[in-house]
């Protein structure tokens, strides 16, 4: 009886010992449980909601900039002093990005965070009054169908003189060209349209991005562009069939669209972004080889110079500046959005 | 009589030594399947919370370049959470920086000795710094314009 008590004995140890790796095992696994379901959680902090609300933001700001400068300015017509004019739409847009800021904290602050945008002061309407949070600039266009010209008939000239470079942000934005097919010339001839972005005369001839619009002989019609970095003999090209165009092709510069489609060789000002490189001229070069309308904004005061009836020179806002703060419990996020509308991050 | 009592007594050793054996063999294979599943278990979590904490500074490096221009950067704080131990043993997490697009997180436990390498897609710069427990944060220096994963 002795011996059988020992064996029941051990029997007992050997079972709880396992009992007690079978606990340990269960509670391993739990954690393995525990951790599944953390992986499959998303991301807790709030940032997609964060950037969400700030393309939102920036999207509605560039509308109303846009709207300042399209529709404000008429109601302004004749008498009024440059610094007025700009205080106007200034203000426009400033009233504008206040009611945004209401609204949007109406509908957020009860339910995931507190979102803000601070309201940009607008300039006086006295010469200089320029404000921190506003940009200057002046628009050209050219509405009616014509040669590229300016308004005295110069074939070369400078559209845009001194367009600010800051950070490699380039200063001008909404650069598009519906230029009329038929009259695109063709490629085998000496002049052809160009656009050139160059550091400007009398400065570095390094630095430069051109582009030309041409016809190549096989009935279809070619974007090329060529930029400093280039082996001299390369370019490189976008191509649309003339059939398939209707009378006017769209080239959309700042976009980088060719006949509303992407052309990746379209990038606007592209190398131009050298260190210690502040400002750029835009030309056009042969500009009554082509006819169309045309326009684009700058963010400075010498554009078209030489510009009369068509094509016109209007004051507008270049861009504004807005600081964003989304507070959600675990991110504080606080960034000033630059906004240009028309222009692709 | 004399080979009955020797029979008796080698029976009983016999009988001792064969379920002593079977018993620490049952033991120790019970031990050593707990403690690979163990091992495991610390291995996934490690990776689970690796991701975790790559999938925010991927988050934080997003709003950092949604901005045109670091300058436009103000202030960015995020405050996160993961377990501060895997399977019962604590760890650490190495920001390591092989160059400025090539960030990985290193985490570590000691008891048993696991390592695990997650991957960071970035385009911000991030400060190298080893983190010792569960709640972090993840900052911007803006005079530095760098991302920071720190303890919090």
């Amino acid at each position: 009886m002795a011996n059988l008590k020992e064996r029941g004995q051990m029997i007992l140890l050997m079972g709880f010992v396992l009992a007690v790796s079978f606990v340990a095992l269960a509670l391993i696994l739990n954690t393995a449980i525990y951790t599944e379901n953390l992986a499959s959680r998303s991301e807790t902090a709030g940032g997609t909601e964060a950037l969400a609300h700030r393309a939102m933001v920036e999207a509605s700001v560039g509308e109303l900039i846009r709207f300042a400068n399209e529709e404000n300015r008429t109601e302004v017509s004749g008498g009024l002093t440059d610094a007025k004019e700009y205080h106007k739409m200034e203000s426009n847009v400033s009233q504008g990005v206040a009611e945004l800021n209401e609204s949007i904290q109406r509908h957020t602050t009860a339910s995931i965070a507190f979102v803000n945008v601070s309201v940009p002061q607008p300039g006086s309407d006295t010469l200089p009054g320029v404000s921190n949070d506003f940009e200057r600039g002046k628009e050209i266009e050219q509405t009616s169908s014509g040669g590229l010209t300016d308004s005295s008939g110069t074939i070369n000239w400078t559209v845009v003189d001194n367009a600010k470079l800051e950070d490699g942000i380039n200063g001008t934005r909404k650069f598009r060209m519906e230029l009329d097919t038929s009259t695109v010339p063709s490629r085998t001839g000496t002049r052809i349209f160009e656009v050139n972005v160059t550091e400007g005369p009398g400065e570095s001839a390094s630095n430069f991005w051109q582009m030309d619009v041409s016809e190549n002989g096989a009935s279809e019609i070619v974007v090329r562009v060529k930029t400093d970095e280039m082996s001299p003999s390369e370019t490189e090209t976008c191509t649309r069939d003339v059939a398939a165009l209707s009378s006017t092709v769209w080239v959309n510069v700042t976009d980088g669209t060719f006949a509303g489609r992407p052309c990746p060789a379209l990038d606007f000002a592209e190398d131009l972004n050298e260190p210690g490189l502040t400002d750029y001229d835009v030309t056009f070069n042969n500009s009554n080889q082509v006819e169309g309308t045309y326009s684009l904004i700058a963010n400075t005061d010498d554009v078209g110079s030489n510009a009369g009836p068509a094509p016109t020179v209007k004051n507008a806002v270049y861009s504004t500046t807005v600081e964003y703060t989304y507070v959600a419990p675990e991110l504080r996020y606080r960034t000033e959005i630059l906004v240009e509308p028309g222009e692709p991050e | 009589m004399t080979e009955r009592g020797v029979s008796t007594v080698l029976d009983y050793a016999m009988t001792l030594a064969i379920a002593a054996i079977l018993m620490s063999a049952l033991i120790f294979a019970a031990g050593e399947f707990v403690g690979s599943n163990r091992e495991r278990v610390v291995e996934t979590e490690l990776r689970v919370i690796g991701q975790q904490i790559a999938s925010d500074v991927q988050t934080a490096d997003r709003l950092v370049q949604a901005n045109r221009d670091d300058d436009h950067m103000k202030d960015l704080t995020m405050n996160q959470s993961v377990p501060d131990t895997v399977a019962g043993s604590s760890y650490t997490v190495e920001v390591y920086v092989r160059s400025n697009d090539e960030v990985e997180l290193r985490l570590r436990t000691t008891t048993p000795s696991t390592n695990v390498t997650v991957e960071v897609l970035n385009r911000t710069e991030i400060e190298p710094n080893t983190l010792t427990q569960g709640d972090y944060a993840i900052t911007y220096d803006a005079s530095e314009t760098k991302l920071e994963v720190v303890d919090d």
